[in-house]
């Protein structure tokens, strides 16, 4: 059993939060590039930041409802898949389009200090929240008796 | 290459500008993204707006424009450090010229899983006609 200072646990807690959210940024480019490309697979948008305790993520997949996300852990990557409920308007022709609809898909590298038991995930108004808590270091005190 | 790729690249590029200066609210002039579907008697307007709330929402229409005024909340991170921000937030403010003027009265706004379907009538006296060729042999 490891005997820890208690100061020295809160600045490495600090620290791992740090480089966990670090890693999960530094998710692989290559891993998400192409798909988006092929039109079907959009890459969304996200907003990644931590704390001691978790890292939180938002993600927005506008057209997707509860039921559409899929939240997978294969490892050390996440990936988050988003289908899309899109109907076009009933009898109308598109006269003008910025953007496609399509599915969503993103894959992000997790550090081993995401306890990944512990994931909460909300959806709502086409934005997914997802809190990965950071596995806390187990601090056991032992009394030194007196002989 | 695809408009939408495009608009996406484009978009993504600013929100590394904004996050490179520091500003993380930008205001976002050429957002929302929308698609525009037309039928004999009906305009649809469709418009993404993921994290939108109903209520911060305000939609004008006046002969054949429609304005969608409104807030992106921004996320709220607390004492949390920010690793990544590609979100785009703050107030936009966007206008859009239709083909056709439409009834105000009647056009209907749904906001749902962070898209909006604006459904709007074209207006009577504006709908296109058939002009009837006649011969004059």
């Amino acid at each position: 059993m490891e005997v820890k200072q208690m100061a020295t646990i809160t600045k490495q807690e600090q620290h791992k939060a740090h480089e966990t959210a670090n890693q999960v940024t530094n998710q692989t480019r290559e891993q998400n590039k192409g798909t988006s490309k092929a039109g079907v697979v959009i890459t969304p948008e996200t907003d990644i930041y931590s704390d001691e305790k978790a890292v939180y993520m938002e993600v927005a997949m506008p057209g997707v409802s509860k039921e559409g996300v899929e939240i997978s852990i294969e490892k050390d990557t996440l990936t988050i898949k988003g289908e899309n409920s899109y109907t076009p308007p009933e009898d109308l022709e598109l006269k003008y389009a910025e953007y496609r609809p399509g599915n969503y898909r993103r894959s992000f590298q997790l550090n081993d200090t995401i306890d990944t038991d512990n994931i909460e995930a909300v959806m709502k108004n086409g934005i997914l929240r997802l809190k990965l808590a950071i596995r806390q270091p187990v601090v056991k005190k032992v009394t030194v008796k007196a002989e | 290459m695809y408009i939408a790729d495009m608009l996406n690249d484009f978009n993504r590029i600013q929100n590394q500008v904004a996050q490179f200066l520091g500003d993380r609210s930008w205001p976002v002039s050429e957002s929302p993204l929308i698609r525009l579907y037309s039928g004999k008697d009906t305009l649809a307007l469709r418009a993404l707006l993921p994290g939108i709330e109903k209520d911060s929402l305000e939609i004008s229409i006046t002969d054949d424009v429609v304005t969608i005024k409104g807030t992106v909340p921004k996320t709220e991170t607390g004492e949390a450090r920010v690793v990544r921000r590609e979100k785009v937030s703050g107030e936009f403010t966007r206008t859009i010229e239709l083909p056709f003027a439409v009834d105000p009265e009647n056009s209907e706004a749904v906001l749902k899983e962070g898209v909006l379907t604006l459904t709007m009538p074209i207006r009577e006296s504006v709908k296109p006609r058939q002009i009837p060729v006649k011969s004059n042999e």
